[in-house]
């Protein structure tokens, strides 16, 4: 027994209510029982808990250790400036805690989206008369009135329909109103003929209906329901950064436990030992790595904006160059969501069809333009274009579900017409005469059965078929329109059209290795139609409807998710994340695209959740990542190429900072080992990772995608950021040429100044200051270098042009300026503990630049021999 | 094996009727008989109480179902134990009202009673959905330490086959990666489809209770049964009660489901 399925009798007893509504006091009573008919959020955690969070996760708790080491050295030994270094690190935890705290917000928005769709207030019968209330107060039993224009406050079966039609695209993201009736009826309950439900719109007519759920209980609540409880994936570049930040621990810690032993084996006291391993492991930490991290993601997000994609969540902009696969609905990203005349199918002149599609009509024509349900739309503006007569109506039979087609009696030309339109089952029956080349020919069942077949050809090609006749009258008739004897005038196929770009976006998808998957509202043939007409699928589609879909088993599903040129059609909001969440589980990195309501809870379960931003809701907004300003699917191929040229960046940028953490350890290294004063100090490690480093790094953010990016297959899982090769560039090949470019800068200075082996040099003697300065001076003019070399792992710079990215010429001079400042003047001299030196140090450092560029060219040419050789 | 005399108790509440309908249709299709029992909160809630059984003695007149009233005044703790064991009764149905409507404290305090006192099967039922008198489709979450499975499969199996419904029997493996399934899981199945019930087999994932909810929402379920957890306070404390949890704020009707004592 389902509510659609009981008399008016069954109804009320059932939920306890009568013709004349509730008393106050049962009203009062179930409102208790029942609770506000609102929709609300689930308990989620505390906001103090989530912002804690933002200064628990992995880096941040590597950044935290390594500030407490500097404040620990700095108790330890006062003077060496490592209480700026413990300031530094803190300040870049804060302002990183609350950039990203900031993005956090959304699932409450996307709730608090969803109950401004319901009404504030509602007609009730109560007592038997009615009354305004509420809607928050509507409980189960009350009689609700509904009119044109309302919105439905709780889901409800109705009890008395006057051509009650209401459009249920919220929920079903069906785009056709459907016209209800109060008669009990079998079905699945989104499809019921006789139910209404919460948030969806009447369109026209008006009915009374019995409300069998509210708030959170009904189809509408369910919506929010899985929207607060979808866990939202960890972004992959979160996994990314995460995993580096574990690598970059544990080669830090075991490097600072290392050189501990080292030191106590070669005969070195407890602290100072420990304090070189603090050294060491503050050395290695990029403290620099996470706000450049951030700020690569900003500028990736802003360049997506202008290619038409707002990016809502940072992480999103990398997490949609990673995806596999892209469910894309089909009304207004793939079609352009404005229903056309495709075909029009006529046995004789097709002025007569024309006249008809123009006259028997629901449609308002404006100053603004024609206004009126989609199709009426496209047939009156089709007919018009082919020049169809006007005419005066003079009565209206409106559009009936049961009755499925619209008369009007029409004066035209001075000639009096009946003029139908409908479905082809409705009205061919209903024609008993054809025209063909002038003559007029009765129609009888044979000649019927051929015009339905000819309505069936056009509806396999996925048209939504219109079937238009006629018929001229001598005079007006004394009652009802006269639907019978009519004249066929024709078919009229309408579809709505794919977008321009659409096609060549799919291709290139096809050549980028992502699968593109439709999952519709609406019916399989249209959807096929489609599909193929954008080259979509290639084959026969395999289609599966959302009930098939609810009746399968995860297995099932599973291995149909496997099949080419599948479409999924009416697909309801439930099956959309079921197909989502299988396809995420069998590990593909899935973009969703959605406009309705409906689909807030697949967008939130998406690696990447994709909202139209022209024709969606706000809750589809609000529970996207990225917004799509044009809605054109195109755009987001566009966004998946700026996407997969973030992920690039981030790792050329991480291969920059961390080749300049291997000439800030060797420095400690030999100070540990061949006790030889310390070549660089903290604070001008700091100036490096937080300074010189920093605006370069970001330049290489900004660099352009690479010609050949779209046509990689997507990045597999087993791809990391923090690769092996990445590493073994970084640490042991640019990492080291550095160093050798830093220890020699120190030893040239120092040894110009007289120093001799183990002799010690006072912190605070212009020789001991000069040549630290020396050695950042290394770190700093083979970076600039470096930046060049890092602007691609695998092309040259000569193809790239040292002039192309002029972020990266504007980083290089800010660096340099930096270095200035820090060399040059009194205020850099005392905070970094530096010295002005000669030109003569700076023109021994050009040729290790040289050396550094010159050596990561050569390897970079035997690196592109490898790969062809792969290919 | 069947139920031979089912117990229900009504009160104020349309959800109780809603309760008592499950009890009317299952005496029914158990050929068993049916006890009401009318528990009014106070005065004033006694004529709806008395609307309701009047109601409720209708719908099982139609259904041939032969019925006991009991009316009682007092505490209902304390005289449900006393009347079920009385009746003889081997299951029975207590509808769970909002804890907002009539606190936590007192609701909590009857329950815990109730679950230690009432010697038969007891089912606590909440109810959200009042048009949903014939779950099409119940969810039976398992787990692997689920201790009273004898008679909860003998509930739902009698459930299934009174109201014609598919039953999914739903696991959460403990850790992300695990393969294990309950053993109950597979007896609950093979019994099941003894008795021409239509069974499939789903798992969640994540924390259970937020899983349930998921799976229940999003699959349409219209009834969860949900076995009574056996957990103690500090297991409560650190690892949750995804069943009270579930009572508390259920995403469609739900039984907590107590074998007898």
């Amino acid at each position: 027994m389902k509510i659609q399925t009981l008399s008016h009798e069954d109804v009320f007893s059932t939920l306890l209510s009568t013709p004349r509504g509730l008393t106050e006091e049962q009203a009062m009573s179930r409102g208790g029982e029942y609770g506000p008919n609102e929709i609300r959020s689930a308990p989620g955690r505390p906001l103090y808990l989530r912002f804690f969070a933002q200064f628990t996760h992995f880096l941040a708790l590597l950044l935290w250790f390594a500030a407490a080491l500097a404040f620990l050295s700095e108790y330890l030994h006062p003077g060496e400036g490592l209480l700026r270094l413990g300031i530094a690190i803190l300040t870049v935890i804060f302002i990183n805690a609350f950039f990203t705290f900031i993005q956090e917000y959304r699932t409450e928005k996307a709730i608090a989206e969803l109950r401004k769709m319901l009404p504030f207030q509602v007609a009730v019968i109560r007592n038997g008369a009615e009354v305004e209330i509420d809607a928050m107060k509507i409980v189960p039993g009350d009689l609700i009135k509904l009119r044109e224009g309302d919105k439905v406050p709780a889901d409800a079966r109705v009890v008395q329909s006057s051509r009650l039609t209401v459009n249920n695209s919220l929920l079903t993201g069906e785009s056709e109103s459907r016209m209800l009736t109060d008669a009990a009826g079998q079905g699945e309950l989104l499809e019921s003929d006789n139910l209404v439900f919460a948030g969806t719109l009447v369109v026209s007519g008006s009915g009374d209906a019995v409300v069998y759920a509210t708030g959170m209980a009904t189809e509408f609540g369910k919506i929010a329901q899985i929207t607060s409880k979808v866990v939202e994936e960890v972004s992959p570049l979160h996994q990314e950064i995460t995993r580096v930040s574990r690598i970059v621990a544990v080669i830090a810690v075991a490097g600072g436990a290392c050189f501990f032993l080292i030191g106590a084996l070669v005969g070195r006291g407890f602290w100072a030992n420990f304090l070189f391993a603090i050294g060491i492991i503050i050395a290695t930490v990029p403290e620099g790595l996470l706000p450049t991290v951030t700020l690569a993601l900003a500028m990736g997000s802003k360049r997506m904006a202008r290619r038409n994609a707002l990016v809502k969540s940072l992480n999103a902009v990398e997490a949609l160059g990673s995806v596999d696969l892209i469910c894309t609905d089909k009304t207004g990203t793939l079609t352009q969501n404005i229903m056309t005349v495709k075909e029009l199918w006529s046995p004789d002149d097709s002025a007569k069809a024309c006249m008809v599609a123009r006259l028997c009509n629901s449609i308002t024509v404006t100053p603004q333009g024609v206004k009126g349900d989609s199709t009426e739309t496209a047939l009156y503006t089709y007919a018009v274009d082919q020049g169809a007569v006007d005419g005066e109506r003079l009565a209206e039979a409106p559009f009936d579900a049961e009755r499925k087609r619209m008369a009007t009696l029409h004066l035209v030309d001075g000639k009096l017409f009946v003029l139908v339109k409908g479905a082809g089952e409705s009205v061919v029956p209903l024609c008993s005469i054809r025209n063909r080349e002038g003559t007029t020919l009765d129609l009888d069942d044979g000649g019927r059965a051929e015009l339905l077949e000819q309505l069936r050809s056009m509806a396999s090609q996925g048209l939504r078929v219109i079937a238009l006749a006629f018929r001229e009258l001598a005079e007006i008739p004394p009652g009802a329109i006269p639907e019978e004897g009519l004249t066929f005038a024709g078919f009229m196929g309408l579809l709505d059209p794919p977008r321009p770009g659409v096609p060549q976006a799919l291709k290139d998808c096809h050549t980028a290795g992502i699968k593109v998957i439709m999952i519709t509202g609406d019916a399989g043939l249209t959807a096929a139609a489609i599909a193929k007409e954008i080259g979509l699928t290639t084959g026969e589609p395999v289609i599966i409807e959302g009930r098939e879909c609810a009746a399968m088993s995860d297995e099932q599903l599973g291995e149909e998710l496997k099949k080419e040129n599948l479409i999924f059609a009416r697909m309801s909001p439930q099956n959309k994340m079921q197909v989502v969440a299988l396809l995420m589980e069998q590990g593909h990195r899935v973009a969703v695209t959605g406009d309705g309501v409906n689909d807030a809870p697949a967008l939130k379960k998406a690696h990447v959740g994709i909202a139209m931003g022209l024709s969606g809701t706000s809750v589809a907004r609000e529970a996207a990542d990225i917004v799509l300003l044009d809605d054109n699917f195109a755009s987001i191929v566009h966004a998946i190429e700026e996407g997969r040229a973030v992920f690039e960046n981030i790792r050329n940028f991480i291969t920059y900072i961390f080749a300049s953490n291997i000439p800030e350890l060797i420095p400690y290294i030999g100070y540990i080992l061949f006790d030889i004063p310390l070549p660089l100090t903290i604070m001008q490690i700091l100036a490096v990772d937080l300074g010189t480093d920093m605006l370069p790094a970001l330049a290489l953010g900004a660099e352009k995608p690479a010609s050949d990016i779209m046509q990689r297959p997507p990045r597999s899982k087993e791809q990391h950021l923090l690769s092996r090769g990445v590493l073994l560039r970084a640490y042991l090949y640019l990492g080291m040429l550095e160093a050798v470019a830093g220890m020699a800068a120190y030893f040239y200075v120092i040894c110009s100044g007289g120093w001799s082996w183990s002799q010690p040099l006072a912190s605070t003697s212009p020789l001991y200051l000069q040549g630290t300065t020396a050695c950042l001076a290394g770190i700093i003019v083979t970076q600039v270098a470096n930046v060049f070399a890092c602007r691609s792992p695998n092309i040259s710079i000569f193809t790239l042009g040292f002039f192309s990215n002029k972020l990266v010429l504007a980083g290089i001079g800010t660096e340099l300026s930096l270095a200035a400042f820090i060399i040059y003047t009194p205020l850099g001299n005392s905070l970094f503990a530096s010295a002005p030196i000669g030109a003569n140090v700076w023109l021994l450092l050009v040729p290790f630049a040289l050396l550094l560029l010159a050596a990561d060219e050569i390897r970079k040419y035997f690196g592109r021999g490898v790969v062809e050789i792969n290919r | 094996m069947s139920y031979r005399k089912i117990f229900s108790v009504i009160n104020e509440h349309t959800t109780s009727t809603v309760v008592a309908r499950h009890a009317i249709l299952l005496a029914a299709a158990c050929q068993a008989e049916l006890v009401l029992y009318a528990a009014p909160a106070g005065s004033g809630s006694s004529i709806l109480t008395e609307n309701h059984r009047e109601h409720l003695v209708l719908v099982a007149s139609r259904l041939d179902v032969p019925v006991t009233l009991i009316t009682d005044d007092g505490n209902m703790s304390s005289m449900i134990p006393q009347r079920v064991r009385e009746e003889q009764a081997d299951l029975v149905f207590y509808p769970l009202t909002p804890y907002k409507r009539n606190g936590t404290d007192p609701q909590w305090r009857t329950i815990q009673t109730l679950l230690h006192t009432v010697s038969s099967d007891l089912a606590i039922m909440r109810v959200v959905r009042m048009a949903k008198p014939h779950p099409g489709q119940i969810l039976l979450p398992l787990n692997t330490t689920t201790g009273d499975g004898e008679r909860r499969l003998l509930f739902v199996t009698a459930l299934a086959t009174c109201f014609r419904s598919r039953v999914t029997l739903f696991h959460v493996p403990t850790n992300r990666d695990s393969k294990g399934t309950p053993a109950t899981l597979d007896l609950f199945r093979e019994q099941l489809q003894l008795h021409d019930v239509a069974v499939s087999r789903r798992s969640g994932r994540g924390d259970v209770g937020r899983a349930i909810t998921l799976e229940a929402v999003s699959r349409n379920y219209d009834l969860i049964v949900l076995g009574a957890s056996r957990r103690g306070i500090l297991r409560k404390l650190f690892f949750g009660n995804p069943a009270g949890d579930i009572m508390n704020q259920p995403p469609c009707n739900s039984i907590l489901f107590r074998s007898a004592l």
